[in-house]
């Protein structure tokens, strides 16, 4: 088609939007990635995996402003390039025992892991697209949280990233490990000629990832000193809690590898392979809102489960989007299998119907799962029927009724466990938690409030089931796919036209959000305070025992080894 | 397929316009708050006007989801339609006080309306220098304003409707002449539809998405036409009951054939257009727009059925041809038309039930109006999040309720957003019903800047309120190209999306070697730099508006709106002239945080972006000159009224004028058309008197030492810059009353002979070659003659003499002379009342002075002495400049000289 000319028309409409996939469809994951998680492991997130690379950063950084080069992006990007493509290289190449616990999250491994069998390694390979590679994307702005590095703005004078005094200290630490290396010695300055391997792999004996844990005499003590007690007094805090309580939970289910799966559990019920894990009194609080966390997460899989629930059904219903689906042919789709669903399995049916009150089927489900123990206690575990079990249930493209009672009792379940008035007031100030969301991101304060009017009106199951699909499905999901229309595309899995649904094909994935556990056990172990959570019969170190014990190590590693460069920075 | 226009609606709804009215059956307010108010930041009356049922489904699924709908009613008017049935008219109007786009068709206010295939458009345009289509505008107000006559709007959209229309002159009420726009206020649309068709009709194609149950509308356009042949088109999706359609028609005479259709490039898009399309002998009639195939679209009044709107247009044989060329036509089974079922469609039946009809807000006071009386008692008002509303007073006569609020939850109002009513006597734990307010002084406040893009026109004097401020600022960074960060905008967000494809954290980083600048170039902001004056001599683009308003300011016109603009908004003078609740800035006063910071921003940036010789270069003269133009104007301004840094405003002053004017620079490096262009512009915006005055005012500024230094040295620099030209007809120019001019001159005495003391210390050590810590001043006593009596006596005084603590090399009595000189003329300079300089030198009892009341002096060297009987000081060039300039002859002896304190000159007079 043509763009229209000088004419009146008529004129077909075009789509002012492409179609794009999206993710995170009812837009509920920043609850958790931006507010929950940022409040319980600030300065930490996903794929800020491995602590020793702000070492690595801050030394690069430093190096290039000890050098008579120009502060831009553009020469930063020219001396950092080789410089992190080589280091990608020789922390693939450790030979070291540290590095059987290093399985993922070197900086453009995905690229070099390819040639990792040459004898000589170029350093202007391409191994990541983004300019600044590992830097650029993931650690540059956790590094400016824990004031390492002030950031490039030209308004303040900053006309490029710079280490602080603290960052400089950091990065002398990583150069003391490292300076006695041939690399450093012979290729570092100038690194325009290939590198081989044994001085690859001499060079990561002393500055791989995995290496951070015995540098007792280099950066190690002022990493643990930056992440205990770096950036915000608050944010740091809080960092330091979340590190003790992780050595607190991985005491427990000694026998197994801590996954990110059983971390959730672990988090949640304090219960698992019948073994009870029962937190240190300092560190109650701190698992009281991981487990608000993980009540987020169950909460927040709830309605995206309804959501691709209703996406393949629609898609199913209206034949792959060619036709509308009245929401009134949903309702009774809904209804009809509600009325013949087998969610009871093996357990007695109390006759669980599209039309029983919503509040019978929470009474039923209370009387298998016991919601009784507060906030803070251990929540015992049903085979069948609580969160974790329903989770694992319908953690598949399997859309049936089943499903949507499922969902539902989820919600209810965690609505008596933590956010009925009384267990709200329990909670005390952590409440505040689970408002985060409000109105635009479903948070679990406003939801509740509704879903208790609708119990005490005695509504059915299809009833809320139909109020939750239309409220917090199909309008959360339209106005999120409203608001990603000029960057993202046409995200849309379906959106109502008059009193119809209209489906569009595309996938409708569900899973949890990131906790972060990857990155925060990851970061424990390497900065040697315990074994690591992926193996079994983990061991807390002395660093880590005492960090247990006290709540905090000794601080001042970092103060003291930045001294010089502030004094330096003031000119003295 | 590739010659069948098409048209992207939201690229459509953007603009500088002054109006926009949209009609919807449905309003999809969220999607036109993130994506169309975005795109219509600058048109200042925004008006939507929805069927009221499904205006109110909207509002409370919103309420219901906790969707804040902050700026519903507030920045833009979204009002219902009262009508007993469906309002179902669709059309866009947009309009300034010269011209005019308007888009008729089938689709609502939505991502489906809007954004997909599916739909069907006309879209004409009006200029006032063509005046074409006017009747077809004329036939959309008629219709808007018949809805408005029969009371089917509330008061707030009419009065929005009123300030369109009196910013909108060239529209009249009613067309003039026969056009293709049809509406059924009065007539019922199949009259048009009949009246257009002329002669036997061997072919008649439908497709409405919707039709009656009982399909009678259908039957009734066959009996009036009586087509040779039927072709319905329809898809899975039209509501129609299939048996009675095939029973409609199915009648003698007509050959029928029911197709299925569909979007050949979008299987999946539903076919909302509405088609009835009539091929006679002589011509063909197409139908399009708002009416399905229904009794209450097509055969009744409005009063009776829904408010329509229709293009009926006429064209010979085969002037429609193409209009089927992006669907796909195929035979519909017998099997498929059985599964066609009716669903409605939109047509629900009036209610009486008690609501709430509107509310409104002006100043303290909320307004509900209900439909009928309520129970005893007054309403209770909450916000979305339970908090009650304190109302002061509350009256009411059970229709109409009247609270005055308290100040704290008016300002929570003027946010946005809705509250929450729940009606006296209403049920025990019933939903309270929401309502979004009519911000009445804030809509009202929003037509102020009525007189097309008023804050751009209007910035040769900023605006008065700290709202506009901001917004100004904005308009500035939508439409200037000064700096890394604006070119990024224009060329680099694409480069930008590609960068995060690997991470989002970094997308919003900036590279600014990677501005793709043939984009850049491309682009409509950049070109619009390079617009010249239209015909008339007005400006064509906002550049070119910009500096329009500058020259008038400067040529005394205050770009303010005029009195005309001022009284196009009717409902001046009754109402508080807050604008968005904000009162009045007055000159001087209070500015916001946010726009203080905001504007010192831009001034680092422009700064900044003056030293990147390479970006300048890229940019090229035309922009720079502009720029520089608008930017250091803005700069002037923003110091006058105290809302900017004067440190960064002046660090940017400087950097604009030497970028301007320095020797090599801009203007100096212009030769041929080039420098013709720019000299025009600048002579245009009077650049030089405007560059004289504005360093001027420096003088009022305390400023670090760094910056007064750096002012200095500016000052003395432009005094000499050739491209300035600083001369005395440029004085006149700048300064036509002679007090004004010698207070110029004045002012830049004083800017260039800024030194302090330790400054006039550091100019005599580096004269001497030695260090500045080996010159120090001191106060010495000295035997001087009084200056009274005759003979005139000799008595002790302090005076302040400099102190030479390191020997001078080759220092003898001439060139102790030397130094005098020098010293002398450097204090003349700074303005220090000469009196008696005195220079006492390291070595044994060198001393060299001149004691201006005496007219004599002395120097001591070794054992040589020489008298002096005149100083004639040697003042750098500058100053020889001022002194040309306000004809003063240097003075050609050091001599007392009436009292000239180091203090700052009054300002220009």
């Amino acid at each position: 088609m043509t763009s229209e000319g000088e004419t009146t028309g008529p004129f077909w409409a075009a789509r002012a939007y492409p179609r794009g996939s999206g993710q995170d469809h009812l837009g509920l994951g920043s609850v958790s990635s931006d507010r929950l998680l940022a409040g319980l492991s600030p300065g930490v997130n996903v794929l800020t995996v491995h602590p020793r690379y702000w070492s690595f950063y801050a030394f690069l950084l430093d190096e290039f402003w000890a050098r008579d080069l120009p502060r831009s992006q553009a020469a930063f990007r020219d001396f950092y390039r080789p410089r992190e493509a080589l280091y990608s290289f020789a922390c693939q190449l450790c030979e070291q025992p540290e590095h059987e616990t290093l399985t993922s999250g070197v900086v453009g491994s995905r690229r070099t892991y390819s040639v990792i069998g040459q004898d000589k390694f170029d350093p202007a390979f391409d191994y990541i697209k983004e300019p600044l590679g590992g830097y650029g994307l993931y650690y540059r702005t956790v590094m400016e949280s824990m004031g390492l590095v002030v950031l490039t703005d030209p308004a303040a004078g900053v006309v490029f990233d710079a280490p602080t005094p603290e960052g400089r200290a950091v990065a002398a630490g990583y150069r003391s490990a490292v300076g006695g290396t041939r690399f450093y010695r012979d290729y570092f300055a100038t690194c325009d000629t290939a590198v081989a391997r044994d001085v690859l792999a001499e060079f990561a004996a002393a500055g791989c990832l995995c290496r951070l844990r015995t540098a007792a005499t280099a950066d190690l003590p002022l990493l643990q000193d930056v992440f205990l007690h770096y950036g915000e007094p608050e944010e740091a805090e809080r960092r330091r809690a979340t590190f003790r309580f992780f050595l607190d939970f991985c005491r427990t289910t000694q026998a197994e590898a801590v996954s990110q799966d059983r971390f959730r559990q672990l988090v949640y019920f304090r219960e698992l392979d019948g073994e009870r894990y029962e937190p240190l009194p300092g560190v109650l609080g701190t698992a009281r809102r991981w487990r608000i966390y993980q009540a987020r997460e169950y909460f927040a899989f709830a309605f995206n489960r309804l959501w691709a629930w209703v996406t393949r059904r629609g898609l199913e219903l209206s034949d792959d989007g060619l036709t509308l689906v009245p929401l009134g042919r949903l309702w009774t789709v809904i209804t009809e299998e509600l009325d013949d669903n087998d969610f009871c399995g093996d357990l007695s049916d109390p006759g669980i119907t599209a039309d029983m009150p919503g509040r019978a089927f929470a009474d039923w489900l209370t009387g298998h799962v016991d919601i009784t123990p507060g906030v803070d206690d251990l929540w015992p575990r049903h085979d069948e029927l609580d969160e974790h079990t329903l989770y694992a249930w319908c953690a598949n493209d399997e859309d049936d009724a089943g499903t949507l009672l499922a969902m539902l009792a989820i919600l209810l379940l965690v609505h008596r466990r933590l956010c009925t008035p009384g267990r709200q007031a329990d909670l005390g100030d952590d409440a505040a938690l689970l408002a985060e969301g409000g109105g635009q991101r479903i948070g679990m304060t406003r939801f509740y409030e509704l879903l208790h009017r609708r119990l005490t009106a005695n509504q059915t199951i299809a009833e809320l089931l139909q109020w939750i699909i239309i409220d917090f499905v199909i309008v959360q999901h339209e106005r999120v796919a409203t608001a990603k229309l000029p960057h993202s595309g046409d995200t849309f899995r379906f959106r109502r036209v008059g009193d119809a649904l209209r489906f569009f094909p595309a996938d409708a994935p569900t899973a949890f959000n990131d906790s972060r556990f990857g990155a925060l056990s990851t970061i424990a172990h390497e900065l040697g305070l315990v074994s690591s959570l992926a193996w079994e019969r983990r061991e807390l170190t002395a660093s880590g025992l005492a960090l247990l014990a006290d709540g905090d190590l000794p601080t001042g590693a970092v103060q003291q080894a930045a001294a010089e460069f502030h004094q330096e920075s003031r000119g003295e | 397929m590739s010659d069948v226009p098409v048209i992207v609606v939201p690229e459509q709804i953007q603009g500088s316009w002054t109006n926009l009215v949209v009609l919807t059956y449905s309003a999809h307010l969220d999607f036109f708050e993130t994506h169309l108010l975005r795109q219509l930041s600058r048109v200042p009356n925004r008006i939507v006007l929805a069927d009221d049922r499904r205006l109110a489904d909207q509002f409370a699924t919103a309420a219901r989801s906790g969707q804040r709908l902050g700026q519903a009613n507030r920045t833009y008017l979204a009002a219902p339609i009262r009508n007993p049935w469906a309002a179902h008219a669709k059309a866009v109007l947009l309009t300034t006080s010269t011209a005019g786009r308007l888009l008729v068709g089938s689709g609502n206010l939505g991502p489906d309306g809007y954004a997909e295939p599916g739909e069907l458009w006309h879209r004409y345009t009006y200029d006032d220098g063509i005046g074409e289509h006017v009747d077809v505008f004329a036939a959309v107000r008629s219709l808007i304003d018949g809805i408005a006559t029969r009371g089917w709007l509330d008061p707030a959209a009419v009065a929005g409707l009123t300030r369109a229309w009196s910013s909108t002159p060239w529209l009249p009420p009613r067309p003039a002449a026969r056009q293709p726009l049809h509406h059924n206020l009065d007539t019922p649309l199949i009259e048009a539809i009949t009246a257009a068709v002329d002669g036997p009709i061997s072919l008649l194609t439908v497709h409405t998405p919707f039709y009656d149950e009982d399909v009678a509308t259908l039957g009734q356009l066959l009996d009036r036409l009586r087509p040779e042949r039927l072709r319905v088109l329809l898809t899975p999706d039209t509501s129609v009951d299939g048996e009675r359609l095939a029973a409609v028609v199915s009648r003698p005479g007509t050959a029928v054939s029911l197709d299925r259709v569909g979007v050949a490039d979008a299987p999946t898009a539903f076919l909302h257009a509405k088609i009835i399309h009539v091929v006679g002998n002589k011509r063909e009639v197409l139908v399009t727009g708002s009416p399905n195939l229904s009794r209450r679209a097509l055969l009744l009044p409005a009063a009776t059925g829904n408010v329509e709107l229709a293009v009926i247009e006429t064209r010979p044989p085969g002037g429609f041809a193409s209009l089927y060329t992006p669907l796909t036509v195929q035979p519909l089974s017998a099997s498929e038309s059985l599964t066609l079922t009716f669903r409605g469609g939109g047509e629900k039946a009036p209610t009486d039930a008690l609501a709430l009809l509107y509310s409104e807000l002006r100043g303290n006071v909320l307004t509900l109006v209900f439909t009928t009386a309520t129970g005893p008692g007054v309403p209770e008002l909450f916000f979305p999040d339970g908090t009650a509303l304190l109302a002061l007073t509350a009256e009411g006569d059970g229709t109409v309720f009247r609270f005055r609020l308290a100040d704290t939850d008016v300002e929570r109002l003027t946010r946005g957003g809705r509250v929450d009513v729940r009606a006296p006597g209403c049920a025990e734990g019933a939903e309270p019903e929401p309502t979004w307010p009519y911000h009445v002084d804030a809509l009202r406040g929003r037509m102020e800047r009525v007189g097309d893009n008023r804050l751009l026109m209007s910035m040769g004097a900023l605006p008065h309120t700290d709202n506009d401020l901001f917004a100004l600022l904005r308009q500035l960074e939508q439409t200037l190209i000064f700096d890394p960060e604006t070119a990024w905008k224009v060329a680099g967000a694409r480069a930008a999306a590609h960068a995060g494809e690997e991470g989002d954290a970094e997308r919003e980083r900036v590279r600014w070697e990677e501005i793709d600048w043939e984009r850049l170039y491309r682009h409509p902001r950049y070109r619009g730099y390079q617009r010249s004056r239209g015909p008339d001599g007005e400006p064509t683009s906002e550049i070119e508006l910009i500096l329009s308003s500058i020259a008038a300011r400067l040529n005394g016109v205050t770009g303010s709106p005029t009195a005309q603009e001022q009284d196009d908004d009717l409902g001046a003078g009754s109402e508080p002239d807050d604008a968005d609740g904000e009162k009045q800035r007055p000159r001087g006063l209070s500015v916001s945080t946010r726009t203080r910071m905001a504007y010192n921003r831009l001034a680092v940036r422009f700064t900044v972006a003056l030293h990147d010789t390479v970006f300048q270069e890229k940019l090229g003269p035309t922009l720079t000159v502009r720029n520089v133009v608008i930017l250091g104007h803005i700069l002037r301004e923003l110091l006058r009224d105290d809302v900017i840094d004067p440190g960064r405003a002046i660090t940017a002053q400087l950097a604009s004028w030497s970028f301007l004017w320095g020797p090599d620079k801009l203007v100096a490096s212009l030769t041929g058309e080039e420098r013709a262009a720019a000299e025009q512009v600048l002579t245009e915006v009077r650049a030089r008197q405007t560059t004289l005055r504005a360093l001027c005012e420096l003088t009022g500024y305390d400023v670090d030492d760094e910056l007064r230094r750096a002012v200095r040295d500016q000052t003395q620099e432009l005094l000499l810059s050739p491209t300035l030209g600083l001369d005395q007809r440029l004085l006149a120019l700048t300064a036509p009353d002679a007090r004004q001019a010698a207070a110029l001159v004045a002012n830049l005495r004083y800017l260039a002979g800024d030194y302090t003391d330790r400054e006039i210390i550091e100019q005599m050590a580096a004269h001497w070659g030695i260090g500045t810590t080996s010159v120090a001043w001191e106060r010495g006593k000295v035997q001087r003659s009084t200056g009274q009596g005759c003979p005139p006596r000799q008595s002790e005084v302090e005076v302040d003499l400099i102190r030479v603590q390191e020997p001078i090399a080759g220092l003898t009595v001439e060139r102790a002379g030397t130094d005098l000189v020098r010293l002398a003329s450097l204090l003349i300079v700074t303005g220090v009342d000469l009196d008696y300089v005195r220079i006492r030198y390291a070595q044994g009892r060198d001393v060299a002075y001149w004691d201006a009341v005496a007219g004599e002096g002395i120097c001591y060297v070794g054992s040589d002495e020489k008298e002096l009987t005149e100083l004639r000081p040697e003042f750098p060039a500058w100053w020889q400049r001022l002194d040309d300039l306000d004809g003063r002859a240097a003075p050609a002896v050091a001599r007392c000289s009436p009292a000239r304190s180091h203090q700052r000159p009054s300002a220009l007079v």
